[in-house]
């Protein structure tokens, strides 16, 4: 084990924002920086993610310093609330900095609809889209495949969902990339990630994924939630998913066949999972490009589900006379890798940005964004841990010359699965959030004890420290009526 | 031989799942590992061993053959819904450490069946860490996989 990470190891920049120099471990070619109060950074020290921060520091032709962001908590290499950027050319991509869940992000739907007029109906809104949006690992859409339907979804993104009837044109528009990343090449796709897939189109998995029914319950910025079309007392609708099977396999096997060739780059690794490649290296554009891919096809299934819960809307209220709307608000990926231009140490520089458990936050004016947004900056979508408040916030210019662009994902876990499985009953919590007046639709009781509240950080605190360290800024909290999770 | 207490153990990890395993000879650690994967995903005990399926895996390194064969395990229980009880290392080579070129390749048969009910489906395994160790005559592997 590396050496003890201590508080007074830090300076403190400011209320929000510690360093760990470079100093602090010879093997360090950038800082680690990390946004917190008090309470949240002595929780970062309280698990492995400060260290897999300083781990990933050292690795080669990295810029500015690791971001960490408030919610960060251990991952597998690369902390889940991590940032880094390295040069383009000359760099690093590393497929364990992005995550497995290649492009796990969250959309959110708005309605004009108000609480009081969707309470009479919200249990059975919560059955149909339970129903309509199949959950669980291994579950099977709607929307089978061929092998070259999955080429062109792998290609085309939420374009595909787009040309079949899935999606609105302004769906697109309102969406990171505007749903599609350009560089994907589907040969680069592995065939077991392909067989993965091709059935998984329009599902939403397992793990701590789930679609949840929240009312809008507090506005903090009138300009920005004006601009998203959100009011107080609205009824919203969150997707939280990613690529499913296809981008663990993409994941799994570009590791595999980093493995057998990161000699031949002279790379050091602290652990095998931070496992990366020239980014100009053959493996490295094939790894992109795969990448790419698995990011299509997660901003396909999240589009997939939509036109599922627009379906459930459908199926609940026309026969009832309620005359309603659908429209979305934004759609953001938290596990990407992304090639951009930022302006570090007074030059403007082409970097990737492994962004792992946070969320793109471009600040108002960078191109890029919708027409409709880009005077007030990206929308970011932080959801909360289950039963619990989440976020709209908009970027700032302060993440953009502060942090690449990026800014914080959710709550993060600060209680292990293990542990919340032993000391939480599924059953007994569903209770609990039911006599909350919240909905709840679960596959596996288990897999819900795993995900409650109290195994995550308080999220307000995180969103707290993002807005004052001026990381991205507060427009809307949303309160949860109906969660529902494999 | 020496005595070998447990095949493996659940460790904590603040995300996901991790185990400890354990065994007398590299294949004896091999197949601990995977028996420790699947006893998180379902009860073994009700799992029958009519399935048989072979993998193939070559790496750079014992741990990449570790990895890379349970996740082609994950695959098989992905893509044909069965959980393995019974594990066979049919052929282990193992890298030349001394050479960066040189491959290793793992040729290994699992027996099972379909599972009544999964307690955890395991979405990939992972590298995190992954050092393969000997400790008082055993050798000894953590694997964190995601969930």
């Amino acid at each position: 084990m590396a050496r003890e990470i201590r508080k007074q190891d830090f300076r403190r920049i400011n209320a929000y924002l510690w360093e760990l120099p470079t100093s602090f471990d010879p093997r360090m070619n950038v800082p680690v920086r990390i946004y917190a109060d008090e309470e949240l950074l002595e929780d970062a020290l309280g698990d492995l993610s400060v260290h897999q921060a300083v781990n990933a520091a050292t690795l080669p032709n990295l810029v500015g310093a690791v971001f960490v962001m408030p919610d960060v908590h251990t991952g597998y290499g690369f902390p889940v609330g991590g940032v880094m950027a390295s040069k383009v050319p000359g760099g690093i991509i590393s497929p364990g900095a992005i995550g497995y869940d290649i492009n796990c992000g969250v959309r959110l739907l708005a309605t004009d609809l108000n609480h009081e007029q969707i309470a009479p109906h919200l249990s059975e809104l919560a059955t149909r889209i339970h129903y309509n949006c199949p959950s669980g690992v291994g579950s099977e859409g709607h929307v089978p495949l061929t092998a070259r339907q999955l080429d062109e979804v792998l290609a085309e993104g939420a374009h595909w969902a787009l040309r079949h009837g899935y999606a609105r044109p302004e769906d697109l528009e309102h969406t990171e990339e505007f749903g599609r990343m350009p560089n994907a090449d589907p040969d680069k796709a592995t065939p077991k990630a392909k067989e993965r897939g091709k059935d998984q189109l329009g599902t939403l998995g397992a793990g701590n994924h789930f679609i949840e029914v929240d009312v809008v319950d507090e506005i903090f910025d009138p300009v920005g939630a004006e601009r998203m079309g959100l009011f107080e007392g609205q009824i919203a609708v969150q997707i939280h998913c990613g690529s499913r099977g296809f981008g663990h396999q993409i994941c799994t096997d570009y590791l595999q066949r980093f493995e057998r060739v990161i000699h031949k780059y002279g790379i050091k690794l602290p652990d095998k999972e931070l496992m990366c490649a020239p980014i100009d290296s053959p493996e490295g554009q094939d790894y992109i490009r795969a990448m790419a891919c698995a990011a299509n096809f997660a901003f396909c299934n999240r589009q997939i589900l939509s036109h599922y819960i627009r379906k459930s809307f459908e199926e609940v209220l026309k026969p009832k006379g309620i005359a309603y709307d659908v429209w979305q608000v934004y759609d953001i990926a938290h596990n990407m890798g992304k090639i951009e231009t930022h302006e570090i140490d007074a030059q403007r520089m082409t970097v990737c940005v492994h962004r792992k458990g946070a969320t793109r936050a471009w600040g108002p004016g960078s191109p890029g964004l919708p027409k409709k947004y880009v005077d007030i900056g990206q929308p970011v979508l932080i959801p909360g841990s289950m039963g619990t408040a989440s976020y709209v916030l908009l970027g700032t210019p302060g993440s953009m010359t502060q942090t690449f662009g990026s800014t914080c994902h959710g709550a993060g876990r600060v209680m292990s699965r293990a542990q919340a499985k032993r000391e939480i009953r599924g059953e007994k919590l569903k209770a609990e959030l039911e006599s909350q007046g919240i909905v709840v639709r679960a596959g596996s009781m288990a897999g819900l004890a795993e995900e409650a509240p109290r195994a995550y950080k308080d999220v307000s605190r995180v969103v707290e420290v993002v807005h004052h360290a001026g990381i991205a800024k507060k427009v809307a909290r949303l309160r949860p009526i109906a969660v529902i999770k494999g | 031989m020496p005595e070998l207490a447990a095949p493996f153990e659940e460790i904590p990890h603040m995300a996901d799942w991790a185990i400890r395993a354990y065994g007398r000879t590299l294949p004896e650690l091999f197949a601990h590992a995977a028996l420790g994967m699947y006893s998180l995903l379902t009860n073994l005990e009700a799992v029958p061993k009519e399935e048989r399926r072979e993998a193939l895996v070559e790496a750079a390194s014992p741990e990449g053959l570790l990895v890379a064969w349970l996740n082609e395990l994950v695959y098989f229980t992905e893509r044909e819904g069965l959980a393995f009880k019974r594990f066979e290392i049919l052929e282990l080579h193992l890298p030349n450490p001394e050479d960066p070129e040189s491959v290793g390749r793992l040729r290994a048969a699992a027996y099972g069946g379909r599972p009544e009910s999964v307690r955890k489906y395991i979405k990939a395994v992972t590298y995190h860490n992954v050092v393969i160790r000997q400790e008082d005559g055993l050798y000894v592997v953590e694997l964190v996989f995601d969930v």
